[in-house]
């Protein structure tokens, strides 16, 4: 059943008891609700409408205080199917290094295996629409880079992208056990007289009917920087809101580093062989990247990354590049005189790579945890008189010792096999230079997480490993803010498994 | 340390301009130089850990350095 509460004039929540309320209809709240079992009645919430809407999107709004950072309001979407609607399709599963305990990195380690996710990789693939594997092949220079030891292939899954609603809705609308609502706002969670079970949440339209929930089971569901706001904002009860005795709720906030790191130039040989191949096969879905072993990871005491070489000899095809940045590589190509542009425009151009080299290596890594990286409350409230954000997203030495190690671990690759040659990018070579921004060295990322992470001890997390709250009986969270730690990889295959993984969690909970 | 090995920028008694002296840190051979890949007035070597140099910020094996430093 599908419908919209804005239209509806009575209550379709009176007398109604759910097995399980989902809030949030993205990848993590809609691989829930499809996968529960049929014999439990869900309710899946959605705040925002069937397409975007300013009225909804609006209360996403909320101040960067931190490192430079996208604007809050576009880099997550609030209606049906969440940032699904503009996801770009990117994926593969987390490393088996990335739940492993590492000695210099404070807290990492999941309480749960690669292997417990495993199991759901194929189901995972198929909600994706995961296409299966181009084969590449192993070009000399890249087995060369192989066996040496340092460095694997990593081949990213690439899905159309799956838009959940498209796809979706039809399976809510003709299901027996689903009730989805749209345009439902969450307003409060609150717990009987035991302060250990939910049993209430609180709901209201744009228009300001106002409703109330039961259910044996409540799931967030609404991503990475909005669990957490809803938490903090549930302090009808507690001042420090839901889940927060431990005042955790937002902490950790993480996201992947992504930077240009270097310069490189290949071999003459090398050169060709990557130009016939891209001609070839332009696609960034094609692209190479390179992953640390875990073996030289833990040597450098370095975090995990993906790095890859971007050619400056190869016209990308990238659709999604904006205005601005297809002038700066047409600038940088070209010559064009960047000073007069730069007078021009009154804005600083910063080219990707020195000019004489054949390409920037990018990295996106994996974030060092960090208890001062948080979303937190601000003063401002949106329209239902919630809080809006503060995000305070900080970067250590730790962040930029694992970009800096990144770069300097290919350049000796390259310069041992004699594939070509780097030059690290000098802000990460100086100990006292800072990260660089998004208008120079900083791309990528949209990437939420750790913001109520996942810890078997309720003083290092929000989640258990059954992504049950700490001290609330019968709420979870789903989604990336529960990842224990990053790794380097897009994280909406990680999402969706975690989903399944909660999906059959709570069905033998309940059907037991 | 910042160690400056040479300043010019004209031809050397080689008779080889400042690029083709750098490209040659990356060809390592004298050979398909028409690829210019740096032009410097100054080379700069730098210490980094025992196997590697480096070289105006490019990352080179200390033996290949060997083989055309003199160049």
């Amino acid at each position: 059943m599908f419908s919209d509460l804005e239209l509806l004039e009575s209550d379709p929540f009176k007398g109604n008891y759910y097995d399980v309320c989902i809030f949030g209809s993205g990848p993590a709240g809609m691989s829930l609700a499809l996968n529960l079992p049929k014999k439990l009645r869900v309710l899946l919430i959605e705040g925002g409408d069937t397409e975007y809407s300013d009225e909804s999107q609006n209360l996403y709004h909320g101040k960067n205080i931190g490192h430079d950072y996208f604007d809050l309001s576009i880099t997550r979407l609030r209606f049906l199917g969440g940032s699904s609607n503009h996801w770009g399709g990117l994926c593969r599963p987390l490393d088996e290094v990335d739940f492993k305990s590492k000695s210099y990195e404070n807290l990492s380690g999941w309480p749960i295996n690669k292997k417990d996710l495993d199991v759901y990789l194929n189901k995972t693939k198929s909600i994706l629409d995961i296409p299966d594997e181009v084969d590449l092949g192993m070009p000399d220079w890249l087995s060369q880079i192989q066996d040496s030891g340092e460095f694997k292939e990593v081949t990213f899954w690439h899905s159309e992208p799956t838009r959940f609603a498209e796809k979706y809705r039809g399976e809510i609308e003709s299901s027996k056990n689903i009730d989805c609502y749209i345009n439902a706002n969450l307003t409060d969670l609150r717990l009987d007289d035991s302060g250990r079970v939910l049993n209430i949440a609180n709901i209201k339209t744009y228009s300001n009917k106002e409703y109330e929930i039961r259910a044996k089971s409540f799931v967030l569901a609404a991503g990475g920087l909005e669990n957490p706001r809803i938490l903090l904002n549930c302090n009808s009860q507690n001042e420090k809101g839901l889940g927060n005795d431990r005042d955790l709720v937002g902490r950790y906030f993480c996201e992947h580093p992504h930077f240009f790191v270097g310069d490189f130039v290949l071999e003459d040989s090398v050169r060709d062989s990557v130009r016939v191949e891209m001609q070839e096969r332009n696609e960034w879905r094609h692209f190479r990247f390179l992953a640390p072993t875990e073996k030289e990871m833990l040597s450098r005491n370095m975090l995990n990354f993906g790095i890859r070489f971007q050619p400056r000899f190869i016209e990308s095809k990238d659709s999604n590049k904006n205005f601005k940045d297809k002038m700066r590589e047409i600038i940088c190509k070209t010559g064009w005189s960047k000073e007069f542009v730069e007078w021009v425009t009154d804005r600083n151009i910063v080219c990707a790579s020195d000019g004489n080299s054949d390409g920037t290596l990018m990295v996106a890594a994996e974030q060092s945890l960090n208890y001062s990286s948080r979303v937190r409350l601000s003063n401002d409230v949106d329209a239902f008189g919630l809080k809006r954000i503060d995000l305070d997203w900080q970067l250590t030495d730790a962040d930029k010792n694992t970009l800096k190690q990144a770069a300097l671990t290919v350049g000796e690759v390259l310069a041992k096999t004699k594939v070509g040659r780097v030059k690290p990018r000098q802000w990460l070579m100086s100990p006292d230079s800072e990260f660089p921004g998004l208008d120079t060295e900083q791309i990528g990322g949209h990437h939420h997480m750790c913001t109520t992470r996942m810890s078997d001890l309720p003083e290092y997390g929000v989640v258990d490993k059954n992504l049950k709250v700490h001290g609330i009986d019968n709420l979870y969270i789903a989604g990336s803010s529960s990842f224990g730690s990053t790794g380097h990889v897009n994280p909406t295959f990680t999402i969706v498994q975690l989903s399944l993984r909660l999906a059959e969690h709570l069905g033998g909970l309940m059907l037991k | 340390m910042k160690k400056k090995v040479n300043k010019t920028t004209g031809r050397g008694a080689s008779g080889l301009t400042r690029r083709h002296f750098i490209s040659s840190l990356f060809s390592l051979s004298l050979v398909g130089l028409a690829r210019p890949l740096l032009e410097v007035d100054e080379v700069y070597v730098e210490a980094y850990r025992s196997e590697y140099l480096f070289v105006n910020g490019w990352i080179i094996r200390n033996d290949d350095y060997e083989k055309i430093k003199d160049v």
